[in-house]
């Protein structure tokens, strides 16, 4: 067999302003034949992306290659000259870039786009039968601009673009991370089945276990610039050996594993929604008629795609968004459509959110203490038994968000809501951005935060088995509308809604290929 | 960013912070030196080159170019100073509320700031001037106003970035009022941004008070001050070069030190 990727000993350093440096990837070995699919797994941080890049001759600034071979089809893609390695970008090797909005370039037409890659007297029939190739039909895309296509679209697009001048290895970056669940299962399909067709080998980079299980044959897992296992993806996802893999493995949401046991007792509602309508841009309904009610200590989780209303939910719960007909409540019957600044502090306090991005929820000039005591006013002591509640020490009172990871934000953002002691905890995506294994530890953190404290939740996520792991409830939105409800169990064992059984039934097997 | 560039940028920088230390002091203790006083006339030496009793040489009138030079600065910098703390609370203030009231405030404040900026400033300024004379305070309240206009602008565009973040959202969520938003959350994200549109503005200023005296609307004779310097020797200029010349370096290296100075990043 040919090979078409080799890594002998590959050493790649950060050389920070302070000339200080950290290590990226340390003796990296790897070796990838012909035809060969390759899935590398690891968190943020771990390597994988720079790996991929380098694979393709390309080191992010501020990098630097410090030792070891490179070589991908005979030819070290960082020393090379730059027209040699233009003319490989393509026809050798091919790099799908992980951010959708950005790679393709938003003045041109997506003719255009093949024009540039292919030369302009190429014909529309090979871009046709190459659109088509990644599972787009029609006349209708050539004409159109990156921003009029889907995200699913962009990603199939960019398949056709990498895949046009039929490279030997194809590099994909976190394919489907900025895709919907059941896109994203679509898209994955249509590269294995255009590897098997084409034969050309394949590297798949990902944060998701599952997607690597998909695409793969065999996997290599990465940590803190390391390989620390590579097999057949079969053998490593049912028997790990090394104990990072152990805990990725652990750590990943299964469909039918609780984290706390649901309450099925009816309980007085802390908030009673009814028939709630937000209507946005003077027509688009982000939310239709929506009805709900959350008990007390009862935990509801929303699911939905992108653009189904459930972030929507979230804001007209708080109070950040109005709604445009039906009406909200609190247990009190305290009108909740009332403007947040005309509230009475204990309602005000009743109901307090955390959002989806850990880089966004504090600000980056103030310390931890300063953030949650701002507008709480709580003491030192009283900072510390929340800080302690989302379990971390009086270290990180002095801490700003530069000095924190992820998953530590997003703690302190829960913290920082408790001291509020809210009687419902509105949680956005609290855990998209976090690693798999960070995000199995804040997610046990909510669930014995939730049986301690009593308080009620309403969880908006698009990952189903991490919600279920959690809910008391769970509720369906696709458009805007409600589509289903029911208890967990209901749902995820019976599910009646088509999409909710694309879910389920995608939840089911994401682990098993 | 390699190293060769990082040290080409210090050596901007040293020479930039020796530039401004040199006006800071001049334009302070400019009256303690041992010079000959401004508007002292040598009728024997009139556009005289350098000399060992006239460094720079002399004006027109026998003035000490040298003195005159150094005096230069000062009309124009208090004027700049008082301008630019004038448009920089102004500015603001103006796109602070602007982007915090929304809805049609924003809207009838963003037109308004559309408006200054669409004012020619200098023919506003010599209207002004020819109706309300050199009265410094007068000058400095117009130039102030106007040079608000650009700070708004870039006041009201951060301000409103930073209250669409989650970390604001919250903020509102637990109770913070706007001003506590303003002040709290958003001024301590975006001073540095904002400041280096007051800096930039405290140089139109300058400049914009010395073409004003240039064109005989700013500074009256005989104060020293460089635009009135250039404008009197320009007739001259053939003949005692220096004269023209050393007012232009003057005015040139501050404007551009400051520049510099926030043009770092």
């Amino acid at each position: 067999m040919n090979t078409i990727l080799q890594f002998d000993q590959v050493c790649v350093e950060a050389r920070d302003r302070h000339r200080d440096m950290t290590p990226i990837l340390q003796s990296v070995n790897l070796r990838v034949e012909m035809g060969e699919k390759l899935g590398i797994v690891g968190g943020s941080g771990s390597g994988k992306s720079t790996l991929l890049r380098i694979a393709a001759g390309v080191l992010s600034p501020g990098l630097h290659h410090t030792s070891g071979k490179v070589s991908t089809a005979g030819v070290n893609m960082l020393a090379v000259d730059p027209k040699v390695r233009q003319q490989m970008y393509g026809s050798t090797v091919a790099l799908v870039a992980q951010s959708l909005g950005e790679a393709l370039t938003s003045h041109l037409t997506i003719r255009a786009h093949f024009h540039d890659t292919l030369g302009h007297d190429v014909n529309d029939e090979t871009i046709l039968s190459s659109l088509g190739d990644a599972g787009l039909d029609g006349v209708k895309y050539l004409q159109r601009f990156p921003h009029q296509i889907s995200g699913g679209e962009r990603q199939r697009i960019l398949l056709a673009l990498a895949l046009v001048r039929s490279p030997s290895l194809l590099l994909l970056d976190e394919p489907t991370s900025a895709l919907d669940v059941g896109t994203a299962a679509d898209v994955l399909a249509t590269i294995i089945k255009l590897q098997e067709l084409r034969g050309f080998a394949l590297i798949c980079v990902s944060h998701d276990l599952g997607v690597v299980g998909r695409v793969s044959d065999q996997v290599v897992v990465m940590n803190r610039g390391q390989i620390v296992e590579h097999g057949l993806t079969e053998r490593v996802l049912a028997t790990p050996s090394d104990s990072y893999t152990q805990s990725l493995l652990a750590s990943i949401p299964r469909l039918h594993v609780r984290m706390r046991t649901p309450q099925l007792s009816v309980q007085p509602p802390v908030v009673i929604v009814h028939e709630l309508t937000v209507i946005r841009n003077g027509s688009t309904r982000a939310l239709d008629s929506v009805s709900l009610k959350v008990g007390k200590g009862e935990v509801v989780g929303v699911i939905g795609e992108s653009g189904s209303g459930k972030s929507t939910l979230l804001s007209v719960i708080s109070g950040l968004v109005s709604s445009s007909s039906g009406s909200i409540h609190n247990g009190n019957g305290f009108d909740l459509s009332t403007p947040l600044r005309n509230r009475p502090h204990a309602v005000l306090s009743e109901i307090q959110m955390v959002f989806q991005n850990p880089d966004d929820s504090l600000n980056p000039v103030r310390t931890v203490e300063q953030s949650m005591s701002r507008y709480t006013n709580a003491n030192r002591d009283e900072v510390l038994v929340a800080l302690d509640a989302v379990e971390l020490s009086a270290q990180f009172l002095t801490r700003r968000p530069s000095e924190m990871s992820g998953g530590e934000k997003q703690r302190v953002a829960v913290a920082r809501a408790l001291l509020m002691h809210p009687q419902l905890l509105l949680l956005d995506e609290v855990t998209s951005a976090l690693d798999v294994t960070v995000q199995a530890s804040v997610v046990k953190m909510l669930a014995s935060l939730q049986a301690a404290s009593g308080m009620s939740m309403v969880m908006v996520s698009h990952d189903i088995a991490l919600i279920a792991s959690l809910a008391d409830k769970l509720i369906v939105l696709r458009n805007g509308k409600v589509v289903e409800q029911g208890s967990v169990d209901a749902v995820i064992n019976s599910p009646i809604d088509p999409y909710t059984q694309h879910l389920v039934n995608l939840a089911a097997t994401a682990i098993r290929k | 960013m390699n190293s060769s560039s990082q040290r080409r940028l210090i050596r901007i920088r040293i020479i930039v912070y020796c530039v401004l230390g040199f006006h800071a002091i001049v334009a302070l203790i400019a009256p303690l030196l041992p010079l000959t006083p401004t508007d002292e006339q040598d009728s024997g030496a009139m556009l005289q080159g350098f000399s060992a009793t006239h460094w720079l040489g002399t004006d027109a009138l026998g003035r000490d170019i040298l003195s005159r030079v150094l005096h230069g600065g000062r009309p124009s910098l208090i004027i700049a100073v008082l301008a630019t703390l004038l448009s920089a609370i102004i500015g603001v203030a103006l796109g602070s509320l602007a982007a915090l009231a929304g809805s049609w405030i924003d809207e009838a404040l963003a037109r308004f700031i559309d408006f200054l900026l669409a004012v020619p400033t200098l023919i506003l300024l010599l209207l002004i001037a020819s109706f309300f004379g050199h009265d410094p305070f007068i000058l400095s309240v117009t130039l102030g106003l106007m040079y608000a206009a650009p700070i708004a602008r870039v006041a009201r565009g951060s301000t409103q970035v930073l209250l669409a973040r989650d970390f604001v959202r919250v903020a509102r969520l637990q109770g913070g009022s706007g001003i506590n938003l303003v002040f709290g959350e958003v001024l301590p994200n975006v001073w540095r941004v904002v400041l280096t549109e007051i800096a930039m503005q405290f140089t139109w200023i300058i400049l914009a008070f010395s073409s004003l005296s240039f064109l005989g609307l700013g500074a009256s004779p005989p104060t020293p001050e460089w635009g009135l310097m250039i404008a009197e020797a320009r007739s001259y200029m053939t003949i005692n070069p220096l004269s023209v010349i050393a007012p232009i370096v003057m005015l040139g290296s501050l404007v551009l030190a400051v520049q510099a100075l926030v043009d770092r990043e």
